[in-house]
């Protein structure tokens, strides 16, 4: 799971690349636009504290509800695999996609298929998978990762994709967006109509139906589940709600979340394989439930993360993200949702720098529909941290405590402290950090320090 | 792994209690137009669905203005349509506007044939099952002679709906569908779209670019 460069490179190489002017553009217009659909619903807050309590309830009695979702849905004629681990979830599709004779997998956007990196153990089977969301689709024909949970290309301009199909797909040049996607449409429908296998994720598994609900904008989720024989639906455990009216109310809240609309263009509820007498779907229905560490993170202090919906409306929402874009996290979860999950799902030992990159301003919080009270979730990670905290970190404040411990000595370091920013300062502001400390001031400017201690002014104040 | 593992392992880990108690929140207040079919009809057309307000004569006529504009005599069809447009059927064969069979084989073969000769049919006429106000969508219950594909492989998506049909909300709408006799229900909000591309809305991607929904008064 770890990328080449460290946190602090990826991050450099965001600024260099000069990505943060598009994420920043689109961030914010989107931000601006879930403002305005959340305005214009008054009964949005109540709409929240409701969708809180129907995921939280899902998973207080997760055991149950998992248990009966998958009676119902084997009762409609769905086959359930349970995978504790990624190999598990991997080896299942692809011994099914061998034994199907499975050719070409057509795809729809999935977290839970990055995390597990489905495609990779498919196409060593030799398996071809197409991703069908358009930005996924431009992604995949770049060889990249996506940036962004619900929009991946947020990254590239129409320029990027104007000359990625002219080279990819053999196409005259056009950076028009409708030409494009026009483009993208015939070149995408050939390969629905000549799939075997459709593979999704799930947005909300509904116990008490057995069903499964799958939202997208551009219709990719259900022709993926409708054209190919075999409808491979792959789940991460704690997507359940119990009811259908759960199901509704997070519809709606998804939908003005993640994109500010009232609801996704296509709410597509699926419940087993085409019955004897439907003239189209698919033939078999597989349903593949994932742990992958999410058991260990139920059981642990970062347990509400689990109640996320994976709407995104945390990454527009953050002032970290809008800097330097989901590529700079490292992980298939970025953002102030990924600093959380990643740890928690892939190991804190080796992703302890995610929660320490956050100023917790509490904006996640502000946005995320749930609720999930995303800075608490980043303190608790940094105090389990702080057994491996870097060793400088460690003499740095040893140094301070003998300083703060000693009068004399600490009226004397202040004291050269307020005199060099009377020296350094430019109204009132440190442009250039001296000694260990340049880097701090690489992008930014320092407040000076007071030009006067404070003993002093209350020494002479007292006067 | 085996079930009762995966989930012994489940309910391990609920044991330690680390979630938030639910705040036994009061119920999401119900959704109530003093104009439904109004609030409807505004709400599709700010999606981007073209409304027409018909009765059943006007339906018809309707109907073979599209058929005229797509230059188009092949259509993917629900069964029964005549009950909810009577004549339908009739009118449709008098124009020698021809209906595509939209049943796909299981055998891999025979399938990929039937995609190829379903796939390029543009038009296809559906009929809502209820439609929901506050968010201008149609309730589509796939089934028995009722293709997936008129709603979804087609340009144009024509959806005949009877104004007794709208309801308040997606709450209302979820709580008549039938889940045990069909794999497949879709909730329908507007014509196909994304903004992948520089956040640019273009409409049509992969379903259809037009939903006219002819609303029969
Ligand atoms: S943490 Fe909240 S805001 Fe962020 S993706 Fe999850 S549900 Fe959305």
């Amino acid at each position: 799971m770890t990328s080449q460069l460290t946190f602090r490179g990826r991050i450099q190489e965001a600024f260099t690349a000069g990505v943060p002017v598009a994420i920043e553009t689109a961030t914010r217009s989107r931000y601006q636009r879930r403002l305005a659909a959340a305005a214009a619903f008054p009964e949005m807050e109540a709409t929240r504290d409701r969708a809180r309590d129907i995921r939280s309830e899902a998973l207080r009695n997760l055991d149950a509800y998992l248990g009966q979702f998958v009676d119902v849905t084997t009762e409609r004629g769905g086959v359930v695999f349970f995978a504790a681990d990624a190999a598990e979830a991997n080896e299942y599709i692809t011994e099914l996609a061998n034994a199907e004779n499975v050719r070409r997998v057509v795809k729809v956007k999935s977290m839970v298929t990055e995390e597990i990196r489905l495609n990779t153990a498919l196409e060593h089977a030799g398996v071809e998978v197409v991703e069908t969301d358009l930005g996924e689709f431009i992604v995949q024909l770049a060889g990249e990762t996506p940036s962004h949970i619900i929009s991946p290309v947020l990254h590239k301009n129409r320029y990027d994709v104007a000359e990625l199909f002219a080279a990819e797909l053999g196409v005259e040049y056009t950076d028009d967006p409708a030409e494009l996607n026009d483009i993208a449409r015939k070149h995408l429908r050939e390969r629905f109509l000549n799939a075997d296998m459709g593979i999704s994720g799930v947005n909300f598994a509904v116990a008490e139906d057995g069903a499964i609900a799958l939202v997208t904008n551009e219709g990719n989720g259900r022709l993926s589940t409708t054209a190919p024989r075999v409808h491979v639906a792959v789940m991460g455990m704690e997507r359940i709600v119990p009811t259908r009216a759960d199901l509704a109310v997070l519809l709606e809240v998804l939908a003005r979340s993640a994109t500010g609309q009232k609801l996704s263009v296509y709410s597509n509820i699926v419940s087993g394989p085409r019955r004897a007498h439907e003239p189209d779907g698919p033939d078999q229905l597989h349903v593949v439930i994932v742990d992958n560490g999410r058991s260990a993170t139920l059981g642990s202090s970062v347990a509400e993360i689990l109640l996320c919906i994976r709407c995104g409306a945390c990454l527009d929402a953050c002032p970290v993200y809008r800097h330097v874009g989901g590529h700079a996290y490292g992980s298939v979860y970025p953002g102030p949702i990924g600093k959380v999950v990643t740890p928690s799902l892939f190991g804190l030992e080796e992703w302890h720098d995610l929660p320490a990159a956050s100023s917790l301003c509490g904006a996640c919080q502000d946005a995320c529909p749930v609720r999930i009270d995303i800075p608490r979730l980043l303190v608790d990670l940094r105090e389990q941290t702080v057994g491996h905290a870097s060793r400088s970190i460690r003499t740095g404040l040893a140094a301070y405590s003998r300083l703060a411990t000693r009068p004399r000595l600490f009226r004397l370091a202040t004291r050269a402290v307020a005199l060099f920013g009377r020296l350094w300062s430019q109204d009132g502001w440190l442009r250039r950090l001296p000694f260990l400390l340049p880097a701090w001031t690489r992008r930014r400017e320092v407040p000076a320090p007071a030009t006067q201690t404070f003993n002093d002014w209350w020494r002479k104040r007292g006067a | 792994m085996e079930r009762d593992v995966f989930l012994g392992r489940v309910q391990a880990a609920l044991r330690g209690d680390a979630l938030p108690a639910p705040a036994a929140s009061a119920a999401v207040p119900q959704v109530r137009f003093g104009d439904a079919v109004a609030r409807f009809v505004e709400e599709a057309r700010a999606v981007d669905a073209e409304v027409s307000r018909v009765n059943s004569n006007t339906a018809l006529e309707a109907i073979s203005r599209i058929f005229e504009a797509a230059k188009e005599f092949r259509y993917l069809a629900w069964d029964g349509l005549d009950d909810v447009l009577p004549g339908l059927a009739d009118r449709l064969q008098q124009a020698s506007y021809q209906r595509v069979d939209a049943t796909v084989a299981t055998d891999p073969e025979q399938r990929r044939a039937d995609h190829a000769r379903i796939g390029v049919v543009p038009l296809g006429i559906t009929a809502a099952d209820t439609a929901i106000a506050a968010s201008g969508s149609v309730v589509l219950a796939h089934g028995n002679g009722r293709p997936r594909s008129a709603s979804l492989l087609v340009d144009t998506h024509i959806v005949l709906l009877p104004v007794g049909r709208i309801v308040h909300s997606l709450a209302d709408a979820l709580e008549v569908v039938d889940l045990e006799s069909t794999s497949n229900v879709v909730v329908v909000t507007g014509p196909s779209r994304t903004s992948d591309i520089e956040s640019a809305l273009t409409l049509g991607v992969h379903g259809p670019r037009h939903v006219h929904i002819l609303l029969i008064e």
